[in-house]
């Protein structure tokens, strides 16, 4: 494989057309960038007619003293009686004009936005003559966050400096004496109000947002060309044919080319990111946009990390159109109304004051370039990224499948000839299993799908817990039954097949009971260690959510609870992982990958909840998987599965609805702490008999010539 | 070696309509036997050869390379099969070296065998004072030259040739028939499309002759013309079809 990842590389690397689209471009694109944003900033800013900034003072007096200093660097002031002073500009219409309140608190002021900048006398002088010595300290204080603030404090700067300069003069001329240069010396001090307003949130396009966008483009341009050589250019070079014709699996060597194609997508973004970093740095930009210390390097990495996961996600789609193209031409026809698609999501993130919530992060293109917009002003969740990552790693996974797919079939080689009808048959004949590219396309779909139900539910925190579980429990049916069911009809997947609906024999149903009943202890032990190993922390809102929920469970029958939270889950999520995910990648791959991978595609699901991500959950889920994908391999049916996870999840809701009761009898079990040793030692005991169970029944199954009998 | 039978392949157009590009065709080929498929443009003989090589499914019948099904079994169907196709192209940023490395990778070569592989079909095909140059520079006869190498890499018993000489000069296509001779001689069973008629009578041992998909005589140069009456393939091809024809026509 990586030796056909280099032969790809090697034929990208030395077309000229790469170099340019890697080098060239970035190199001249930012400086113009960086010099058109100057031009256009400043222009702004000069050709505004008064621009106005809202300055505030503590109390009269420091107003009155600075108004009558700053009138020296031409900025003239004009005094109202008990109202708010007021400072106008010597020369009208060249100038900003300054408007100022009285605020008792400067730094809160500035930070709500209810002024611009603020200033602050830090030792307000005995004698205010002009002709007398005067070092007086100011600290103007402005929003780091906020341009229009930035720009007023540069502006006030310059006044000062100007006075100064009078002020100096003046006295020089008079006494002729040693004169501090500076009579009157202020300095800046920056607070911000990233968490509570901004530029955004006031009805102005984030600067933030443009940035990733802008690289994003980028990228999209560096990914462009090799994945239109790699696939539709195979063809009109007439290498295609004879690289199908030798015998190497097809998704290897789409595989191949996505690795090309990511690895130059990286390079073209990691050579946007340092041009627009060192121009940001070098034209004074980065730091009118993101404040003094300018765009760091930690938000900088952070931003890297963002484009790989967008260049993983574009690649893949790329690979999905330019395989379906017989020429160049063809394939730019394609990617146009792609790059126009794009930009939809794309132009959605620069909208003020948008979340990045719900949909949105499962929609693909808006939620990167909205968690860069976070990632700048510092506002990402982990729950967001998690979600983000996962997404989009499984809509990466799903196009590369669907690519692989059309990468030198039979109706893409020789289409033009025959035409497309045979790409979009349904297979004629049924399958046994279901294809990687249909169980990778559904995983996709109902990932999404499960997050944003289980967003909407949240929603319903009124309703009554019967009403809640209920629609959680439909929910569990159409997302992770009716999806794949469907996904199985269309790839001619007959039901019992696809989910492997297989009776399995006494043994295996008793050791399933079994091993339900006895893994519970060893989840709650992986629990404890993880707490004491400082991996989970228990905030206060999360206590406090549990504790609700365990009192909500505690107040509803019992049966609903059975059958909301363990009946459902346990058949809905038995028919997707371990019926129609596993029975894919045992098919594509082997038994050994398809238990792992479910396992962990099982981990995943349970731990990305809707409000955050549940670190704790993550471990005992995934070694859940694992044991439920052993008992789905060795009994070739999801039904013995479909029992252990019910008992699993029934024993310890009942558990939890009891527990009052359950500790007045002086079996309670504290969250914190270990489990007794007997109780361990029981659970590893009924644990090693439901293993023997189930392998006993595997092995009958194994040596029965007639297999039992389908559902 | 080769053996196909009852092959059709029928193609669904628009408008619910069906192209049959080959109509149950049947032939064998043996170890050691150059196979001439001839006929017009648009007889099938390409999509035989599709077929046969596993890149293309058939509608009816099977073919057979070395025991194997191609529908069945296609990768090990094209581990037997070499492919010279008139429109195979080249990597234009690769050197021949790299190119036939690649492929010999392609093929599942060891490094040792794909270095002594490359070695040998550099001398046979005088690829040497070239062998590093990018293949976007080369010359159309060079280009020619490191393709048959390509298809050769992986010492296949079976030799696929579709339209070998297409937009090849004198010289040209001289080096296929020295190429097809070659493999003759290495005991290999080759299969040559061509619409060159005069062309195939030089290097093939055996003939079918396709119209319309179908194959409409089959046999040695001597077997057809003693059943045409004819000398020359063009002339006993032109009046076998017209014999088809008017015997099809109402």
């Amino acid at each position: 494989m990586w030796r056909l990842t280099r032969k790809e590389l090697r034929g990208i690397l030395r077309d000229r057309r790469t170099i340019v689209t890697l080098v060239l471009m970035p190199l001249l694109l930012y400086p113009l960038l960086s010099i058109g944003f100057q031009q256009f900033f400043l222009s702004k800013l000069g050709t505004a007619r008064q621009p106005a900034y809202r300055m505030g003072f503590h109390d009269l007096r420091d107003g009155e003293f600075l108004s009558s200093y700053l009138a020296r660097g031409g900025l003239n002031l004009k005094m109202k009686d008990d109202r708010p002073v007021g400072f106008m500009p010597a020369e009208a219409n060249e100038n900003p004009l300054f408007t100022a309140f009285l605020t008792p608190q400067l730094e809160a002021a500035v930070r709500e936005g209810d002024v611009d900048i603020a200033v602050r006398v830090l030792n307000f002088p005995a004698n205010l003559n002009a002709g007398h010595n005067l070092a007086v300290d100011c600290e103007i204080v402005f929003d780091e966050d906020s341009i229009s603030s930035r720009a007023a404090a540069a502006q006030l700067e310059d006044y000062f400096t100007a006075a100064n300069e009078r002020f100096l003069e003046t006295r020089l001329e008079a006494m002729g004496s040693s004169q501090r240069a500076r009579a009157v010396h202020a300095v800046r001090k920056g607070v911000s109000s990233a968490t509570t307003s901004g530029d955004a949130a006031g009805g102005v396009v984030s600067i933030a947002a443009v940035i990733p966008f802008i690289l994003i483009l980028m990228t999209i341009t560096g990914a462009v060309y090799p994945a239109i050589d790699l696939t539709a250019g195979e063809r009109e070079r007439g290498t295609l044919e004879i690289l199908v014709a030798a015998p190497f699996p097809r998704v290897g060597l789409l595989f191949a080319k996505y690795v090309a194609v990511l690895a130059v997508a990286l390079l073209t973004a990691t050579a946007n990111l340092l041009t627009m970093w060192l121009t940001l740095h070098a034209s004074g930009v980065g730091r009118l946009l993101f404040g003094a210390d300018g765009l760091s390097a930690g938000v900088a990495s952070a931003v890297f990390c963002l484009l790989v996961l967008f260049a993983a996600f574009f690649s893949a789609v790329l690979l999905v159109l330019t395989s379906f193209a017989r020429s160049f031409r063809e394939a730019q026809a394609y990617l146009i109304p792609l790059m126009l698609v794009s930009l939809g999501p794309g132009m959605l993130s620069l909208t003020p004051g948008l979340e990045l919530k719900g949909l949105l992060l499962v929609t693909p293109l808006a939620n990167i370039t909205l968690l860069g917009r976070d990632l700048l002003q510092l506002k990402a969740t982990g729950a967001a990224v998690a979600v983000i990552v996962v997404s989009n790693m499984l809509y990466a996974l799903a196009a590369i499948a669907v690519a692989a797919r059309l990468f030198g079939s039979e109706s893409v080689l020789y289409g033009n000839e025959y035409g497309w009808s045979g790409l979009f048959d349904r297979p004629t004949r049924t399958r046994q299993a279901p294809t990687m590219t249909n169980a990778l396309f559904s995983l996709a779909f109902v990932f999404s799908a499960y997050f944003l139900v289980n967003s909407e539910l949240a929603q319903w925190g009124g309703a009554s817990i019967a009403m809640r579980l209920g629609l959680a429990a439909a929910a569990s049916v159409v997302v992770f039954g009716g999806l794949p069911a469907l996904a199985g009809r269309l790839g001619g997947v007959p039901l019992r097949c696809a989910f492997s609906l297989r009776h399995a024999g006494l043994r295996a149903y008793a050791g399933a009971v079994l091993l339900g009943v006895s893994l519970w202890p060893f989840a709650h032990e992986i629990v404890v260690l993880e707490r004491q190993a400082g991996l989970v922390t228990f905030d206060a809102t999360f206590l406090e959510r549990a504790m609700k929920i365990i009192a909500e469970l505690q107040s509803a029958p019992l049966w609903v609870l059975l059958v909301g939270l363990a009946a459902a889950p346990a058949i809905c999520e038995e028919w997707f992982f371990r019926g129609y995910l596993f029975g894919a990648l045992e098919a594509g791959a082997n038994r050994r990958t398809a238990i792992v991978g479910s396992a962990i595609v099982f981990g995943l699901f349970h731990f990305i909840v809707t409000d955050g991500l549940a670190f704790e959950r993550l471990i005992p889920s995934t070694l859940l998987g694992l044991a439920l994908g052993w008992v789905r391999g060795q009994t070739a049916s999801i039904l013995p599965g479909v029992v252990l996870h019910g008992c699993h999840n029934g024993l310890l809701l009942t558990a939890a609805h009891y527990q009052v009761q359950l500790a007045a009898h002086g079996m309670g079990i504290d969250e914190g702490e270990h489990l007794a040793a007997n109780w361990l030692a029981a659970a590893a005991l009924a644990a090693v008999v439901g293993v023997l169970l189930v392998r006993w029944s595997a092995t009958n199954l194994e040596h029965t010539d007639n297999p039992r009998e389908v559902l | 070696m080769i053996d196909v039978s009852e092959l059709s392949k029928i193609f669904p157009l628009a408008r619910g309509r069906e192209l049959t590009a080959v109509d149950r065709v049947s032939f064998c080929v043996k170890a050691g036997e150059v196979y001439g498929l001839l006929g017009p443009n648009g007889a099938g003989k390409t999509t035989t050869l599709r077929i046969l090589l596993g890149l293309m499914r058939p509608t009816h019948g099977q073919a057979i390379v070395g025991g194997f099904p191609s529908s069945e079994f296609p990768d090990e169907v094209k581990r037997r099969v070499g492919l010279v196709a008139a429109n195979s192209g080249l990597y234009p940023f690769l050197s021949p070296r790299e190119m036939l490395l690649f492929f010999a990778d392609l093929y599942g070569m060891g490094a040792a065998a794909a270095h002594a592989a490359l070695d040998r079909l550099s001398t046979l095909f005088g690829l040497t004072e070239f062998l590093d140059r990018p293949c976007g520079g080369l010359s159309t006869g060079q280009r020619q030259r490191v393709n048959l190498a390509r298809a050769l890499i992986h010492d296949p018993p079976v030799m696929l040739l579709d339209e070998p000489t297409l937009g090849l000069d004198v010289w040209g296509s001289r080096i296929i028939s020295e190429f097809i001779a070659h493999v003759r001689q290495q005991g290999k069973a080759v299969i040559v499309c061509t619409h060159h008629l005069d062309e195939a009578e030089r290097l093939c041992t055996r003939f079918g002759l396709m119209h319309i998909g179908r194959i409409i005589s089959e046999g040695t140069l001597d077997e057809l013309r003693q059943e045409s009456g004819c000398r020359s393939l063009v002339e006993m091809f032109l009046k076998i079809a017209q014999r088809r024809e008017a015997g099809a026509a109402p």
